[in-house]
């Protein structure tokens, strides 16, 4: 099925405009680098250093790290026979990581994430077909802080085939994670060819590039690991209020990250964009529900395909802090928009109360809001067969008639379309026939009860019984 | 090859269907064998899935249609070794009322499932419905209504098979978006489904 051309929420001026100011930032304000090797490199290539120490960067250098940068980035599924090319225009939806809190399926209450809940919200989002790759969710309280990161790519390895995005906060929670992902992939070689995760890499706002953040993506470009440098240049937070300041910043970091990817690791794979979201003006929350996350991701789309690399955003999360109508409209409006611009990464579906907690009720509710708006931004095929001349012909005849195929949906047409033509939405979408005097029980009743059949399933290992025993047994404890 | 007919009704293949049973008659094998082991299981399938939320209305109807197929050829001969349908059903849209899809779809599948449903269509009067119940002697006799306005022509139905003698020979069933399970009661019904595969399990429930 072929989809609607994207929509684009800057014009080609604006993308010139926003690409020249980040070129200037670049130029003039530059990037605070301590890391010695990488300062050298980049002066060698020629960057310069300001008076405060900052590197700054030319234009030319910014347009070789855009060339040499593939514009299809290989990913697969973990099994190496699925491929998700990461590219501009191809979509996919996943969840998030890193929430502390999980709703408790029992009680109802908001409690730390645990292991377990990595487990089982891993475990959904791959019984999910929607869902096109996994991140682990939950930040478990019940593994020791330097271990965590490990743990979860473990527990997203041991049960889930789908492609990962692993997050770190230091080199080792990377090197663990790959040493797993080769003993997956068989050998060096073998993932290097055929990818299966990518990292998640952000350096803090603004501009500051970190030794262990270089090491990292330095780490990622030796290991064949496609990258990113996603900054949280938020609106009025780590980056200026307006959404065009916020866009310069996020669009000048990212292009930072790329000039360093490419120039110790020419042609590693990269992927361009930034946390643009908004900031309260209350509270000081990063608003993952607000308007200005879905369009910053739509805009993203715009300046990846204006640079020809994929790129990042966030869809489908929400800042309510329950399963409620506010959670249902703003994750279905960044839902939207993110597929309708063409964005190829959208994160963090699922995440309630701004990214800190999540609820398994509401990925499985995100799911089917990506299956819907998929289903909407298709093309029309106005092929004969589609446009159904002669089945209208036979129904009109036949009803008159009182014999064949006298309604709709007795006519074998609607057999052989209606799965290709309408969106079959899941059971727990309402759409019987009311019945007042019957009592409905509510959506989040319907979908706990999805979510307690999915789980109680006997737990799956995805893995060849070896494999998974070498893991369970090495790296983590 | 009683497989591959059940196979085939599954799939909604109406001319495998027919193909396949008239191979099964040409082997030798009883149309009762053919009805009891091919035909009404696959239609019980058909059934469970629709109930399970596996199968849709349209997939449902041609497995009906296919089903039909099959018993077109076995009817006559059923008839000839003395073989009964499951049962005799009366059907139809109430008066003042129009709507036929409902009733066609519960007319279909009550057909796939071994019944002889006698369908009188649309807008049936009170004294349409007496006739056909002393003409086929049904032991269901199902009515359908769309309409607020119109479901209060199904007790008049009941009343005047009432007058008639005729109420006890004959169980009533009814459904159509607005009637439910209180309203069957309040009139005097004997059952009520709300949706095509459960008025089958009804109709099969009380004959």
């Amino acid at each position: 099925m072929t989809r609607l051309a994207p929509i684009a929420v800057l014009t080609e001026d604006d993308v010139k405009r926003i690409h020249s100011a980040a070129l200037h930032l670049l130029a003039q304000t530059g990037i605070h680098l301590p890391h010695p090797e990488a300062k050298r490199l980049l002066l060698e290539g020629g960057a310069s250093e300001d008076a405060d120490g900052r590197v700054l960067l030319s234009q030319g250098m910014v347009e070789d790290a855009v060339a040499r940068a593939p514009s299809t980035v290989p990913w697969f599924d973990q099994t190496g026979t699925k491929e998700v090319p990461l590219r501009i225009d191809s979509t996919y939806f996943g969840p998030g990581s890193d929430s502390l809190y999980v709703v408790d399926r029992e009680s109802g209450e908001t409690r730390r994430a645990k292991l377990q809940d990595v487990v089982d919200n891993v475990r959904i989002v791959e019984g999910l077909p929607e869902y096109d790759f996994v991140m682990s969710m939950g930040l478990p309280e019940d593994v020791a802080a330097s271990r965590i990161y490990p743990a979860v790519f473990r527990e997203m390895l041991l049960h889930s085939t789908k492609p990962i995005i692993a997050t770190s906060t230091c080199l080792a929670d990377l090197e663990t994670p790959y040493e797993m992902a080769l003993l997956v992939a068989g050998s060096a070689d073998a993932f290097r060819e055929k990818p299966f995760f990518i990292t998640y890499i952000e350096p803090e706002s603004p501009f500051r590039f970190e030794e262990d953040i270089v090491d990292r993506i330095w780490y990622c470009g030796e290991k064949g690991i496609p990258t990113m440098g996603v900054t949280s240049s938020n609106l009025g937070g780590g980056g200026p209020v307006t959404i065009e300041g916020g866009l310069a910043q996020g669009t000048a970091e990212s292009l930072a990250a790329l000039v360093l990817l490419q120039t110790k690791y020419p042609g590693a794979g990269f992927v361009f964009g930034a946390n643009t979201w908004a900031t309260d003006m209350r509270s000081s929350i990063v608003c993952y529900g607000s308007p200005e996350c879905a369009m910053t991701t739509a805009a993203y789309a715009d300046l990846g395909r204006f640079y020809d690399l994929p790129s990042w955003g966030g869809a489908g999360c929400t800042d309510a802090h329950r399963l409620d109508a506010q959670a249902g409209e703003e994750a279905f409006q960044s839902i939207l928009i993110a597929h309708q611009s063409g964005a190829t990464l959208a994160h963090d579906v699922g995440f309630l109360a701004y990214g800190s907690l999540y609820d398994a009720r509401f990925v499985v509710l995100t799911h089917e809001m990506i299956g819907r708006v998929r289903r909407m931004w298709r093309q029309i095929e106005t092929t004969e067969e589609r446009l159904a001349v002669r089945p209208i012909d036979d129904v009109a005849r036949a009803s008159i008639r009182g014999e064949g195929p006298t309604i709709y949906l007795k006519h074998p047409h609607t057999a052989a379309h209606f799965r290709d033509s309408l969106y079959l939405p899941p059971r727990y979408i309402e759409r019987r026939s009311l019945a007042p005097s019957q009592p409905t029980e509510s959506l989040l009743d319907r979908l706990a009860v999805e979510v307690e059949e999915r789980l109680s399933e006997p737990e799956r290992i995805t893995l060849p019984d070896r494999i998974a025993r070498q893991l369970q047994g090495a790296f983590v404890e | 090859m009683i497989e591959s007919i059940r196979e085939a009704v599954l799939a909604g293949d109406r001319q495998k269907v027919v193909q396949e049973t008239e191979a099964a008659l040409a082997a030798g094998r009883e149309p009762k064998e053919i009805l009891d082991l091919a035909l009404t299981p696959a239609m019980d399938v058909v059934g469970e899935e629709y109930e399970r939320g596996d199968r849709y209305v349209p997939e449902m109807l041609i497995s009906a249609e296919a089903m039909k197929g099959a018993m077109a050829t076995l009817k006559p001969l059923l008839a000839d070794a003395g073989v009964e349908p499951r049962g005799r059903i009366v059907i139809g849209t109430v008066e003042g009322d129009l709507h036929d899809i409902g009733k066609d779809l519960v007319t279909m599948m009550l057909e796939g499932a071994g019944f002889e449903v006698t369908n009188l269509g649309v807008e049936v009067t009170a004294d349409a419905f007496v006739q056909a119940v002393r003409d086929v002697s049904p032991h269901i006799v199902a009515m359908s209504a769309l309409l607020t306005t119109t479901m209060t022509n199904m007790p008049s139905v009941i009343e005047a098979l009432s007058n008639e003698g005729l109420r006890d020979s004959v169980k009533v069933i009814i459904g159509g978006a607005p009637v439910t399970q209180e309203f069957a009661d309040e009139i005097g019904a004997d059952g009520y489904a709300p949706d095509a595969a459960s008025a089958v399990k009804l109709a099969v429930s009380l004959v």
